[in-house]
């Protein structure tokens, strides 16, 4: 069983991955959070941007996103992405998002920067991975394991 | 574009590094950045801002900067909600 280690730090559970878009010809490396609470994956408005992605030159994404923290605008980049972990046994591996992915972005308030919002790794991930998201804090393991 | 798996590995490692260091330091540059974004390079601050957009524009001024990572501290006790 190889594992990919994940991370604590501000009390998000951090990913260090690879986005990769072809057809946008981008290629960063990024941290994403684990969210088990998200059905889906999504990019933030600040890591599209870092990367060259407008957020406002997206098309609308097909449905509207809501959390505790309110509504969040979704736009979505249409080509193929790609995210890449590395497992202990020296293995690159990618997870594939063909369809795309979503952008999201919550709103700023009167006078205000945009709030900052990390990138999430959702259900959609976790499933098609097909790996194991292991978290057992009282024992410090956090990790996806593949078999 | 294609990417070779040493590249990738590459990237994910120096992504990883960064994380460890940006979690054992975040109490010190919460003292200096707290609500702030932060400009990260080789694990070094070259930067801040509390505006995003600001201090990216700045960033990509420096055509040598492009491996610069912008990051956000966020003040001691910050609840993230989703």
């Amino acid at each position: 069983m190889a594992r990919s280690p994940l991370r604590l730090a501000q009390g998000l559970l951090l990913a260090p991955v690879v986005f990769h878009c072809p057809g946008r010809h981008v290629s960063h490396r990024l941290t994403f959070v684990v969210d088990t609470g998200s059905s889906r994956t999504f990019l933030s408005w600040s890591d599209a941007r870092e990367m060259g992605i407008d957020f406002d030159s997206l098309p609308q994404a097909d449905r509207a996103v809501a959390g505790i923290g309110g509504v969040a605008e979704t736009r979505k980049v249409l080509e193929a992405c790609f995210l890449y972990l590395e497992f202990d046994d020296g293995k690159v591996e990618s997870v594939a998002f063909p369809e795309g992915l979503q952008v999201y972005r919550i709103p700023s308030k009167k006078g205000k920067s945009l709030a900052p919002a990390p990138s999430l790794l959702g259900h959609d991930f976790m499933e098609r991975s097909g790996w194991t998201l292991l978290l057992d804090f009282a024992r410090k393991r956090l990790e996806f394991e593949k078999r | 574009m294609s990417l070779s798996q040493a590249e990738i590995a590459d990237d994910i490692r120096r992504e990883r590094a960064e994380i460890e260091w940006f979690s054992e330091s975040l109490e010190h540059l919460q003292q200096e950045f707290s609500s702030r974004y932060i400009a990260v390079l080789d694990r070094r601050v070259i930067d801040s801002d509390e505006d995003f957009e600001t201090l990216l524009v700045r960033v990509r001024a420096h055509p040598g900067d492009q491996d610069v990572r912008i990051r956000f501290v966020a003040p001691p006790g910050y609840v993230w909600t989703f």
